[in-house]
């Protein structure tokens, strides 16, 4: 009896395990892992390319630095009939969940992200951690196809250049693609985006060669930001207006700050600096302080000054400070004034603190109430340390 | 019982018609005083010196300086005199075979319904040596022998108090094995070592040559590839596990000793655990917890993430993996297969072959397996890491038993990931803790102390608390008698 009972059983499990098949099985070296993709638009159609990061053959020893990126090409007037007209070029299934970066051109990000954004939230087994970023007067797939170097894994470049660059420059900003809809989405803020450049001969840069120079016939750059309203992109910032904006949106790790002084430059390393919003209503009006806190050190010295005087040390301290605060200044007046669009999302954080004001608000806050408001800015800079030199090197010699 | 013939010649005749004109069998008639004396013994078994030392010089003083009313009173008088420590008398005429065999010496007289049997083994056995199976750096090295005395003796000089125990079952109807079972009569329960007892006094067999015939009689009718009860080579555990109020049983001839019940952390646990630092022994015990599921998980893990959830790798390794798998003419799944099979080959290979000839079986093993394979493009370097760490992992455990479990429910998660991914490994997950949850050794759960949670046991579990702490026996295997420390102990 026990024993028909347990054979049944057996045999049930062994059907379920046989009929449920191999859902979703894939081997590997099936894919055709993709790691950033670009999106152009030519004659009202997509056009994508897809960045493939691919072995070279099967006996070169299996070193990451033998993996070759093959850019794919494939028009439609949707992403999906674009890729799956990829997926007709490539002996291997197209499998976009590593992305990595996207690159988009800036006429397409002119017309509005919105058209594809749906397509990349929609697949369910994506992760929505990739890079975005926007070209400057230039293609995406051309972006895509040029050859890097210094990466062991060139199809990853683009992606770990932007978490270099967010860790030790404030003119770029490391946007993830559900950061960037978020902020789409979300009322009182509008997304900024970092741009991406080539500078050299973009030609030479396809072919492998180029790499065996020591000087690299083209590199990619990444740039300042792109402003946006809602999804439209409607212009760059320049490198100062980057900054600010980077430094208010609590984005900046390290930057450096130039002052003149006697004749020479003071240059200081700013120590991630930290933006405090002060939101308030008075008279009705809405009211912002910013408040940004940074420590920092002395990193270069060409001018001719004693260090070890305190007086000197303050002078520096104050004159570090206005420099940062222009620089806040520019950021401020180009979101205000010339673009009228809310890129820092004091709108969000107003409509968090007073939703009621604020939906009064709405309608007009992007080219009325944000373009006209009064904000404080107030700068404090710690300068800590002075390096490894006590003094500047023409005093230390005497 | 069979009566002991009073004609010392039939008696002859009667053991040579039952062994058979063995060749080491060796029997001699002498006549004293016109009184027959038969002594015989198995020249294999029995040492020649002892029985002239013993036997032959007290029956020669006795005819040198015996009076004559010595030879009237023959048996009694001889019963006294012969300078023999293990001197007996018996009256089954059946047992004398036993005897026998065992290297006694069979003095039959004639006109008596008895005889004596005096022991003159012949040493046949290997000294105490170190633990070969169970190697430790710090601990005592000694280990158990085929020498049924000594394997006691070891234990008993161990613990030396008389509550100890050591019960004698004779178990096999020709071998005549003896098993005996250890305790500690004031600590362990009464009823578990009935329950054993019982046990090996049904077993019915024709023979039993090592501790592993007994095991499978006294594991409970489960049908599962864990052991439940520990095997070792050491005295050292043996004790430890007296202490703790758990029953052993030494066979004979048998260098391994049974200890039960056994639970799955004793097999994470080694004796040496005791004798190193507390806080060093986390770390040691924490490495073993590991290394178990990492040895039972690694491959399915492998096989789930790259041939069904790609997304949850980080991009570099997935780009690192696909290169490596390229070429790679076989499914992942056989490629683990192909070479944790060939591994287990491998040690098989090593554990039976010669020492003489073993350098070449690593040599090939080492070249085959790490490198030629890859070269030729048949399985992906990847894979070889996996199998050489899941391999070392699953060797880190010292019970053989124990570590084949480990193989079976691997390939099982095997079977599972390559069929349905990470929801197979979940799946087979389930099942797997349910068998083991299911599992009981002489009435306690497997899975104790983790389940049922047992939170005094924990002090001695994952994690060693110092000894001064561990105030206690664990409650489920000592529930009368749970002292372990009895004074406060107190830092000076």
């Amino acid at each position: 009896m026990m024993k028909t009972k347990q054979l049944k059983l057996l045999i049930v499990i062994g059907v379920v395990l046989l009929l449920c098949g191999c859902w979703n099985y894939s081997e590997l070296n099936d894919l055709a892992i993709t790691t950033s993709l670009g999106i152009d638009k030519e004659d009202d159609k997509y056009l994508v390319s897809v960045m493939i990061a691919n072995a070279k053959s099967a006996q070169i020893s299996a070193k990451e630095g033998q993996s070759q990126t093959t850019v794919l090409e494939g028009k439609g007037k949707t992403l999906s009939e674009a890729l799956e007209n990829i997926d007709l070029k490539s002996p291997k299934q197209i499998y976009i969940n590593h992305l990595s970066a996207i690159v988009i051109s800036d006429q397409v990000a002119k017309e509005g992200i919105n058209k594809i954004s749906d397509f990349l939230l929609r697949e369910p087994e994506s992760r929505k951690k990739f890079y975005l970023l926007i070209t400057k007067e230039e293609k995406a797939s051309d972006v895509l196809k040029i050859l890097t170097p210094l990466e062991s894994l060139p199809s990853q470049s683009i992606a770990s250049n932007v978490q270099e660059a967010k860790e030790y420059q404030a003119v770029t900003n490391d946007m993830i693609y559900s950061v960037f809809i978020n902020d789409v989405i979300e009322r009182g803020i509008h997304p900024v985006l970092s741009s991406i450049s080539i500078e050299g001969k973009k030609d030479e840069a396809q072919k492998y060669q180029h790499l065996e120079q020591s000087q690299p016939d083209a590199v990619l750059k990444l740039g300042p930001l792109g402003i946006f309203k809602d999804d439209k992109l409607i212009g760059f910032a320049t490198k100062k207006e980057s900054e600010g904006t980077n430094i208010i949106l609590n984005k900046v790790d390290k930057s450096i700050v130039e002052i003149k002084y006697n004749g020479g430059y003071i240059v200081s390393h700013l120590e991630s600096p930290n933006t405090k919003l002060n939101i308030s209503f008075k008279n009705n009006k809405p009211q912002i302080d910013l408040k940004i806190k940074a420590g920092g050190s002395i990193a270069e010295v060409n001018c001719d000054i004693d260090l070890t005087d305190p007086k000197e040390i303050a002078k520096i301290k104050t004159n570090t400070e206005k420099e940062l605060k222009k620089t806040i200044r520019q950021a401020l007046n180009m979101a205000q004034k010339k673009y009228q669009t809310d890129i820092f999302g004091f709108g969000l954080a107003f409509y968090h603190k007073y939703p009621n004001q604020f939906k009064k608000l709405e309608k007009h806050w992007d080219h009325d109430t944000f373009a006209n408001m009064d904000i404080n800015v107030s700068v404090e800079i710690d300068i800590e340390t002075k390096g490894s030199l006590e003094q500047s090197i023409r005093k230390e010699e005497a | 019982m069979e009566k002991v013939n009073q004609n010392v010649d039939t008696i002859l005749k009667q053991i040579e018609t039952k062994i058979h004109k063995s060749s080491d069998f060796f029997s001699r008639t002498v006549t004293l005083h016109r009184k027959k004396i038969l002594y015989c013994f198995f020249e294999s078994v029995s040492s020649d010196d002892k029985i002239s030392d013993f036997f032959m010089k007290s029956i020669s003083n006795d005819i040198k300086y015996g009076k004559k009313s010595f030879f009237e009173d023959l048996f009694d008088n001889l019963q006294n005199t012969i300078t023999n420590s293990k001197l007996t008398v018996i009256d089954d005429f059946s047992q004398v075979y036993y005897y026998l065999a065992s290297g006694f010496t069979c003095i039959f007289i004639e006109g008596y319904e008895r005889y004596i049997v005096l022991e003159t083994k012949s040493n046949l056995d290997r000294g105490v040596a170190e633990a070969s199976s169970e190697a430790i750096i710090r601990g005592p090295k000694d280990s158990f022998t085929e020498n049924h005395m000594t394997n006691i003796g070891l234990i008993r000089k161990r613990i030396k108090d008389p509550n100890l125990w050591m019960d004698e079952v004779k178990v096999g109807r020709r071998t005549k094995t003896k098993v005996a079972i250890g305790y500690i009569q004031d600590i362990v329960p009464k009823e578990k070592v009935e329950l054993v007892r019982n046990k090996i006094k049904k077993i019915d067999i024709d023979g039993i040559l090592d501790s592993g015939y007994i095991m499978d009689f006294l594991s409970p009718k489960q049908h599962s590839s864990f052991p439940k009860i520990i095997s070792t080579e050491r005295p050292d555990l043996v004790c430890g596990a007296l202490l703790d109020g758990k029953i052993c049983v030494l066979v004979e001839n048998s260098p391994f000793v049974l200890v039960m019940p056994g639970m799955l952390v004793d097999f994470l646990h080694s004796p040496e655990d005791n004798y190193q630092k507390p806080a060093n022994v986390i770390f040691t015990r924490g490495l073993r917890a590991l290394a178990f599921f990492v040895t039972l998980l690694t491959p399915a893990i492998y096989i789930a993430i790259t041939n069904f959830n790609q997304e949850m790798i980080p991009d570099r390794l997935l780009i690192s993996l696909a290169i490596q798998r390229e070429g790679v003419p076989f499914p992942t799944a056989f490629e683990v297969m192909l070479l944790g099979i060939t591994f287990e080959m491998l040690r098989e290979s090593d554990i039976r072959i010669p020492k003489v000839t073993g350098t070449a079986i690593s040599v090939v093993g080492a070249l085959v397996l790490g490198d030629a394979a890859v070269n030729a493009g048949i399985v992906s370097p990847i894979v070889v890491i996996i199998i050489a760490l899941t391999s070392i992992c699953g060797l880190l455990f010292t019970d053989v038993d124990f570590t084949n479990a480990l193989r079976g429910w691997r390939i099982f998660f095997i079977l599972c990931a390559s069929i349905m991914g990470i929801v197979g490994i979940v799946a087979g997950g389930i099942i797997f803790v349910a068998k083991l949850a299911s599992l009981e050794s002489l009435g306690t759960p497997y899975l104790t102390p983790f389940s049922p949670l047992n939170l005094q046991a924990q002090k001695d579990n994952v994690i060693r608390t110092s000894r001064d702490k561990l105030r206690k026996r664990p409650s489920y295997l000592a529930p009368k008698n749970q002292t372990r420390l009895q004074v406060n102990y107190d830092e000076n």
